[in-house]
């Protein structure tokens, strides 16, 4: 990204930054290079800010079609000396998130890893790859002397393998280089719709352990796969500048102060991580469990933190110069206590929706989930949401099941059925909730909001869900909402979804981490001294605004009705008693809900 | 004596953007300052209480960089202590 705005970066004319784009046709096997000048802030902040402004002045009605453009590209903040600043972004047209009409809408998936930083290090913001490629490709993107170089060539070698496998056979051939790659998940692009994109970190490659990061939401790996594209690599130096004494400041806030607090380790004056949230939810009886219902039978207990620290040793790792260390990996542990071999990422999301929603409590049954559908190649939560539908229809069907039959806790045959989601053997399952549920006639306990599935918050505590563009927890910040200010007031929700919890997206254009729990300022303060921009707040939040409204702008576009706007039918007509939140949403304060959003969105889309 | 309470941005978009609060107690434990906490800003109660005068359960609180335990909110409190409460509860 250059930047030829003169001064000391205020006043900052967005057409006079530009931005490095490589357009790549696979069909054609070409390639070209090109600066693009910024059109706003959007532009130059980057991620979905960008991306989804060439999303929105597409039409694409077939997620799979080689017209289907698939961006990848950075934050202002990805390779800088930020911490966290490590993002990188797949945009596209979702196989999985549909409207009624049929038509997919736009979605992101942002994952961390070292890849994005490698690619801005080439000197390269983005990638649009559109077409077809008529034999599997691999995109190598290297330094060259005057810009980055890009290269496809042959990836037969890599089909079949696993997500880590792939990566570790790229690590051969491409020293200093970072990797992001589709698993069988993603080459089996026609049944499974919800295939992540694994990215390589750097304890990874050092380690030789499978600690990928994922693109996870959306099935971004899915169309990856659908354009034969099984890889790309990014080939630099590191290239870190000195480090500023503002930069300085910021880093200490990210990994010592209060915004991250909840993902650091207690020796790290932290609270252990998103897995802490089982005890705390489990307070109000509102982890899910056997597909979204909670039972309060204490079975859920089993998955705590503390009760496996006996068993396994737990230990604290990051992706790349990350003091939060947030990842909580789990390794076996011998006889004498040492740590022993890696068996995976205890993560509140995976491990619930992949173990506790499953009816699955048993801690090394859990591990082998988690680690499997990683090595697949699959969004955890989406495939977690999807088998528990499966389980929770032979429950209530057991004369005539679905595909094996298989029911809660029965380990054995939920392997069966991620397998089977992975290697694109099982569709029914592949394709997610919305279509399996529309084929059985049974949708209302379908945990998914507008076809993609609700990550593991239930959809009784959050009336922001139908909001949510990219992904129900990560892209509108009202999911804990009502554990934490106990507020069911109609004039409460509007403003949380309208004027709050929309912002939860401004780390998706700036390539920093949610968990870094940057205040406005700080971000200002990194974009400043780490982007040269100096961007007004009032500007910033306004750029992230117009991008997350581009967001439903383009779902209404793609045929959503306001009826689409909505939750499980379960969750509104059939609440819970055990559950000890309030019980509040009903048909009435839904539809309510909807009118008072759309108020407020609706003129404001109409002017973008 | 004065001890700070210190909390996040939910708390202070409450209370007109103000991040912490000095409070002037005399031989008072955590609790108690919390407790003053929430007399002096009404609108902070909802969110550090339960109705049963309980400590919300989603949040979390820190004396000095220590986490406490909900019962060790007797804990006493010493002049220039800064207390923090977060929340427990974060996505992911």
């Amino acid at each position: 990204m250059r930047n030829l705005n003169s001064g000391d970066g205020s006043n900052v004319d967005p057409a006079k930054v530009l931005y490095t784009r490589a357009m790549i046709d696979l069909a054609a096997e070409s390639i070209a290079v090109e600066e693009v000048p910024c059109a706003n802030f959007e532009d130059v902040l980057g991620g979905f800010g960008r991306s989804f402004q060439m999303l929105m002045a597409r039409d694409v009605s077939d997620a799979l079609a080689p017209d289907n453009p698939l961006i990848i590209n950075t934050g202002i903040l990805t390779g800088t000396n930020v911490m966290t600043g490590l993002r990188t972004y797949f945009s596209a047209f979702s196989p999985l998130k549909h409207s009624d009409s049929g038509l997919p809408a736009a979605i992101w998936s942002a994952s961390s890893g070292k890849f994005g930083s490698k690619m801005k290090w080439t000197g390269l913001d983005e990638i649009v790859v559109e077409g077809q490629a008529s034999r599997p490709l691999m995109i190598v993107i290297q330094t060259g002397d005057d810009g980055p170089r890009l290269t496809l060539k042959p990836a037969d070698a890599l089909l079949g393998l696993d997500t880590h496998d792939k990566i570790m056979a790229l690590r051969k051939d491409y020293a200093d280089a970072h990797f992001a790659a589709i698993g069988p998940a993603g080459e089996a692009y026609e049944s499974c719709f919800f295939a992540a994109v694994a990215l390589s970190t750097e304890n990874e490659l050092k380690s030789g352990d499978d600690k990928c990061r994922f693109a996870g939401r959306g099935g971004m790996g899915t169309v990856m796969g659908s354009k034969n594209l099984i890889a790309l690599v990014a080939q630099s130096p590191d290239k870190r500048t000195k480090l500023a004494p503002e930069v300085k400041e910021i880093n200490k806030k990210i990994s010592t102060g209060p915004g991250s607090v909840k993902f650091r380790e207690a020796d790290k004056g932290g609270l252990g991580g998103t897995w802490s949230n089982f005890p705390i939810l489990e307070k109000f009886h509102a982890v899910p469990h056997d597909n979204f219902r909670p039972k309060a039978d204490g079975s859920v207990d089993r998955l705590f933190r503390e009760n496996l620290e006996d068993d396994f040793v737990i230990k604290a790792e990051s992706c790349y110069r990350c003091g939060i260390s947030c990842h909580k990996n789990i390794y076996e542990k011998k006889d004498d206590g040492s740590r022993g071999a890696f068996r995976a990422k205890f993560d509140y999301e995976p491990l619930n929706l992949l173990a506790t929603n499953l009816g699955v409590h048993d801690a090394e049954q859990a591990w082998q989930l988690v680690q499997l559908v990683d090595n697949l190649g699959m969004d955890a939560i989406s495939c977690g949401s999807t088998v528990g539908y499966v389980l929770d229809y032979n429950g209530r069907h057991p004369d005539a099941p679905l595909l094996n039959g298989a029911t809660f806790g029965d380990f054995e045959k939920i392997r069966e059925l991620i397998e089977g989601a992975g290697r694109g053997t099982m569709p029914e399952v592949g394709q997610g909730v919305k279509r399996l549920s529309v084929k059985t006639g049974e949708t209302g306990y379908a945990m998914h909001v507008k076809g993609l599935e609700l990550p593991a918050y239930l959809p009784e505590t959050n009336p922001g869900y139908p909001w949510a563009i990219a992904g129900g927890h990560m892209t509108m910040g009202t999911f804990m909402s009502l554990v934490m200010e106990g507020d069911t007031s109609m004039d409460y929700w509007v403003k949380a979804i309208t004027q709050k919890g929309l912002y939860q997206v401004r780390d998706d254009l700036l390539g920093t981490c949610k968990f870094a729990g940057m205040g406005q300022k700080m971000a200002i303060g990194a974009v400043q001294v780490e982007g040269g921009i100096d961007i007004p707040l009032e500007d910033l939040l306004a750029a992230v605004r117009r991008a997350y409204l581009r967001g439903l702008a383009i779902e209404r576009k793609q045929g959503y009705g306001l009826d689409e706007y909505t939750l499980p039918a379960e969750a509104v007509d059939a609440p819970n008693p055990k559950v000890k939140t309030p019980s509040f949403i009903t048909r009435d304060f839904l539809a309510e809900l909807q009118q008072k959003v759309w108020e407020v969105f609706e003129p404001e889309i109409a002017a973008l | 004596m004065s001890v700070t309470v210190a909390f996040p941005a939910l708390f202070a978009e409450r209370i007109g953007g103000v991040e912490a609060v000095e409070l002037e107690l005399e031989g008072e434990t955590v609790g108690a300052a919390l407790r003053a906490l929430t007399d002096r800003h009404g609108e902070l109660a909802p969110l550090v209480w339960r109705p049963e005068h309980e400590l919300n359960p989603v949040m979390a609180v820190f004396l000095n960089g220590r986490q406490l335990r909900p019962e060790e909110l007797t804990t006493p409190t010493r002049s220039g202590d800064q207390i923090q409460i977060l929340s427990a509860l974060e996505g992911g």
